[in-house]
């Protein structure tokens, strides 16, 4: 490679031919201060005050925008740079005001500590001042243009990095800042509320908002966000021991500088005052005591013994949420089959991705597609199978309009609603999940028509491959594709490479296996298995899989018949193990309806918030003997538990979570859990401890080890390397096979009957003419549990609207804000109503998450084994007379 | 115009004419100020989205210069030059006459939508200041009976 040889401050260094003076300045160390350039951004060379001199001719130039030349003599440090650069710098700060100290910027002000190493305190110019008003209307973001030094920074990050383009530069000369198209306020515009604009201003012209004055944080401390599957990568901004913010980290594989709203601005529910802080014990009549830790716990083990005493082991159920750690779900699995000797042993990533992972293991005889974030960045095509990755996975939607920006993707959108991301689409299908199988089989026939499908690859990888490619043969009755399709096939086929999201839509559709098992066919006839993608929602959903925290699963994510893994597992938990298939989260709730159940153990479990018909489960769990319950908060209205045991936040523990990605990434513990709180790690060793033997770990790198010797593929993991940044990623272990190696040996696919490409989908029962449509919302993933209690993200949006078309809203003699009642088969809901056009007709969107719990009341309980429906939701709509 | 009554039909029309490139841009925004007086605000993101840029940077670019209104304007521009050869001519007097003619301020639009009063810094005429340009038609030397019967004359 050819390479430029320059002297800088009379050394000799030589870098690339496009290396700007700066960069090569900073690989050898030479400091040069800056305050427009950013890593992550392209050069503007806006603030000069990089200036550096050529020794040859005196020039000042920009090193920031100035490539390196043969045989350039560059100083940095010349009388004439210091001079031109102070004088850059007192023009800068002869219109900002001198507030340094009641600002909350503090010492993270980039023109501050500039100011400070140039020796200014007063520029003495005399300033043309533009005051502009405090504008403080989101809970977000505090924007004080009085403050801003135009560096545009926030403008390029916008539209470059974060690819949303909200703001850009408005008005011109004295008048000119950063604003949004139309002047419309943040709220209305394109804006996300990333936030990565705050992250990277310079001055305190943008900055979070916060209840009271608490300054910047003291230290940033690594550590992962617990808000979705995304896995990102942060640093916990920490003051006086609580969590007052975060910020992304450049060196993260997963989201660099991007977080999303509930990333950057939902952290301070980690350290919510709403937080249980001490066991609560139940009485008969409904009032809580105080027992301590060992009390409640002695009392829970007495409680459980008697019950499988006098009903069985199988008479008693663990539950396990999706905030828990690999440590903690492991232990979750391991408690249930071999120390109570139940096999009800599940999780809440059922009702989420339950479908998603059956179909996938049967395709591909394993979870993992080894898809990865760079794929998406790779693509030339990203289909979106009822995937909305703008709400549930922002980090990720980032990904997938840089691809579609910077690199030219297409993007095809399955979706009925218009999200975010659908300005962005080349083709979208309006079709709802319940017509999806119709339209992929379709797409896989017309590719398979017009010969776009990857033959050497079926020839290599599927065993009856000529049967594999019959099944999407184009049979004469069928429908001539829509001009729609063919443009689709056009850019899935030929070679393409390809991106295929699915999303928890998918795993919470009726019809989510067969969908699962159609879309992994269309990748596999493109000859693309790893470019599958599922979104796990939940921080560790993967996790839970991978830990056999799931009936019909052992540790592994292996099938209960997979005999591969057995003995290991019978030597180390070196007991009789539950090995048949129990009930799932929903079958448990069913039978204690039933009464066969008779103690639930919920770990990191809100059960209000997450099963559906909140009112039959209320009742359920009733019946129940003995309800024990670890969790952050306490549960919503009327607290069901017997036994509530304090957990901690992820900051607060050490542990490892899979992202979506199969990342596994470690945290630590980094701040002090409240009172008397506990890993629901310790709730659960401390419990076996009493009921029998000790497993005797001391610490989760104990339990780790244990599953890295027990899970095929998690031996090549190392405590340490999942510490660093980005950990590691699962599919890149040697000792399991790629995915496209995986299903070489045996059939490919289990059979299974394909869609009926003639049968309209069912319709909704009668009197119940509205489809309600289930929307997730990016303030509030999941379950809400954690961002409701956020001061910030709660106030965000409103919570019991129901969106619908204005004709129909008319119809019903409802205007924007009137209220509503829904009602389906099994409950009712109120809402508020907003208009939007883009609403399907005869369609009502609600939000999915949030603390409304809408969805909860409206959803019929599932059967067991099955997805929570949310495609086949259907109400009444009244308006209520005010 | 009001929202409703704006045919987007005819910003099709105008969009058909360019090729969506970035450099054509602000030729597609003039052709629209041109057809509707001014660039409706509910234009600007269907013109980004055919461009292929983000609509606050059309928004960027409106603002920045000055030859476009995001505002309708009225029947008439009357631009006013207050330029130093006008000036010294009496440009302060002109002004004032207009503005007292039309009842607007500076960079207003009048109610009934007749006029819309400018000033400029030159019009390049100074040879016959004071000057003023209604609807492109130069009117040099210009006193305050000239100046009423000038806009009276306006439809």
């Amino acid at each position: 490679v050819e390479t430029v040889t320059i002297s800088l401050n009379g050394r000799e260094v030589a870098g690339p031919p496009d290396t700007t003076i700066l960069d090569l300045a900073g690989q050898v160390g030479v400091k040069i201060p800056t305050l427009c350039h950013h890593p992550v951004l392209k050069s503007a060379g806006a603030c000069r005050v990089c200036l550096v001199e050529d020794a040859k001719t005196g020039r000042l130039l920009a090193s920031c925008v100035t490539p390196i030349t043969q045989g350039m003599e560059i100083v940095t440090d010349s009388p004439s740079v210091f001079r031109a650069r102070r004088g850059v710098l007192e023009l800068i700060l002869s219109d900002h005001p001198s507030a340094c100290v009641v600002c909350s910027k503090g010492n993270e002000c980039v023109l501050r500590a500039l100011a400070k190493d140039h020796g200014i305190c007063d520029p003495e110019l005399d300033p043309i001042r533009r005051w502009r008003p405090v504008e403080e209307v989101n809970p977000f973001i505090v924007r004080d243009l009085t403050k801003c030094v135009l560096c545009g920074r926030c403008i390029r990050v916008c539209k470059d990095y974060e690819a949303v383009g909200a703001i850009e530069y408005m008005d011109r000369g004295y008048g000119s800042h950063p604003g949004t198209a139309n002047r419309t306020p943040l709220e209305g515009s394109e804006c996300n509320f990333c936030g990565s604009c705050v992250s990277i201003c310079p001055t305190d012209a943008l900055a979070e908002r916060n209840r009271i004055f608490i300054g910047s944080g003291k230290a940033y401390v690594p550590g992962i966000c617990s808000y979705c599957g995304t896995g990102c990568h942060l640093e916990y901004a920490l003051a006086n021991g609580a969590v007052v913010g975060a910020r992304g980290v450049l060196t993260s594989p997963v989201n660099s500088l991007s977080l999303c709203v509930r990333g950057h601005y939902g952290q301070d529910a980690l350290c919510s005052p709403e937080r249980l802080t001490d066991p609560l014990v139940r009485a008969g009549d409904g009032t809580l005591g105080k027992p301590s830790w060992d009390e409640a716990l002695e009392d829970v083990a007495g409680r459980l013994k008697e019950i499988i005493q006098r009903y069985g082991p199988s008479s008693v159920g663990v539950i396990a949420g999706m905030q828990c750690s690999n440590e903690e779900l492991y232990l979750a699995g391991r408690f249930a089959r071999a120390i109570i000797g139940t096999p009800h042993v599940d999780s809440t990533a059922r009702f989420s991705s339950g479908p998603v992972v059956e179909a996938l293991a049967e395709s591909l005889k394993g979870i993992h597609t080894g898809a990865s974030l760079a794929r998406i960045l790779e693509a030339q095509t990203i289909v979106l199978v009822g995937a909305r990755p703008d709400y549930t996975h922002p980090v990720i939607a980032r990904n997938l309009r840089q691809a579609v920006r910077k690199n030219g993707a297409a993007l095809i959108q399955f979706d009925p609603l218009t999200t975010m991301l659908s300005r962005y689409t080349q083709i979208r299908f309006k079709n709802g999940l319940d017509e999806m199988p119709r339209l992929v089989t379709y797409l896989m026939k017309e590719l398979v028509a017009e010969g776009l499908h990857d033959n050497n690859f079926l020839i290599n990888n599927v065993m009856d491959h000529q049967g594999f490619v019959s099944c999407f043969m184009p049979q004469p009755k069928d429908k001539p594709p829509s001009k729609q399709v063919k443009e689709a096939v056009r850019l899935i086929g030929a070679g393409r490479k390809l991106a295929f999201l699915f999303g928890p839509m998918v795993g919470r559709a009726t019809n989510g296996y067969i969908l699962t098992r159609l879309v992994t066919d269309l990748a596999l006839l493109c000859g693309q298995p790893e470019s599958l993608f599922f979104l796990f929602e939940g921080c560790n959903e993967l996790g839970a899989w991978e830990m056999g925290c799931a009936p019909d699963r052992l540790p592994g994510g292996l099938a209960l018949d997979n005999g591969e893994n057995l003995e290991t597992l019978k030597r180390v938990w070196n007991a009789p193990i539950a090995l048949q298939r129990g009930m799932d989260a929903m079958g448990m709730i069913r039978s204690a309806e039933g009464g066969s159940l008779k103690a639930l153990v919920l770990l990191g479990v809100d059960p209000i918030a997450v099963f559906p018909d909140t009112d039959r489960t209320r009742r359920a769990l009733s019946k129940l003997d003995l309800v024990v319950r670890t969790g952050m908060f306490p549960s919503r209205d009327v607290e069901i538990a017997h036994f509530v045991f304090p957990a901690v936040a992820i900051t607060e523990t050490d542990g490892t979570y899979v992202s979506a990605e199969g990342r596994v990434q470690r945290v630590s513990r980094i701040t002090d859990p409240p009172g008397n709180a506990r890993p629901t790690a310790r709730f659960l060793l401390d419990l076996v401890g009493r009921l029998g033997p000790a497993m005797g770990f001391l610490t989760a790198k104990d339990i780790f080890d244990e599953i890295r010797s027990v899970c095929p593929g998690w031996n090549g993991l190392t405590w340490s390397d999942v510490g660093q940044p980005g950990g590691m990623l699962l599919g890149s272990i040697v000792e399991r096979p790629p995915s496209s190696d995986r299903h070489k040996e045996g059939s490919l696919l289990v059979p299974y009957p394909p869609p009926d490409l003639f049968r309209e989908p069912p319709a909704g029962p009668a009197g119940l003419p509205w489809k309600v449509f289930a929307e997730e919302r990016a303030v509030h993933p999941g379950d809400g549990v954690l961002s409701g209690r956020s001061f910030r993200l709660s106030r965000f949006e409103n919570w019991n609207c129901a969106r619908m078309h204005p004709e129909d809203a008319a119809k019903l003699g409802a205007r924007q804000g009137s209220v509503v009642v829904l009602r389906s088969e099994v409950g009712e809901a109120k809402a508020r109503v907003a208009l939007d056009p883009e609403v399907p007709r005869s369609g009502v969107v609600i939000p999915a998450g949030g603390p409304g719990y809408m969805l909860q009341s409206l959803l019929a309980w599932p059967e067991e084994y099955c997805p929570p429906g949310w495609d086949r939701i259907f109400a009444s709509v009244a308006l209520v007379e005010e | 115009m009001m929202a409703q009554d704006l045919e987007m039909g005819k910003l099709e029309e105008i969009l058909r004419r360019f090729e969506p490139y970035r450099a054509n841009l602000i030729p597609a925004l003039q052709e629209v100020q041109e057809e509707f007086g001014f660039v409706p605000p509910q234009t600007i993101p269907r013109v980004a989205r055919y461009i292929g840029v983000f609509p606050s940077e059309v928004s960027g670019i409106i603002t920045f210069y000055a030859q476009f209104y995001t505002t309708p304007r009225g029947r008439n521009i009357v631009r006013v030059c207050r330029g130093t050869a006008c000036h010294v001519r009496g440009a302060r007097t002109v002004l004032q006459t207009a503005m007292k003619f039309t009842g607007i301020q500076d960079g207003e639009t009048s109610e009934d939508m007749r006029f819309t009063l400018e000033t400029v810094a030159c019009l390049g005429a100074c040879a016959l200041g004071p000057v003023m340009v209604v609807n492109k038609v130069y009117y040099g030397k210009l006193n305050p009976g000239r100046i009423e019967a000038v806009l009276r004359s306006l439809p």
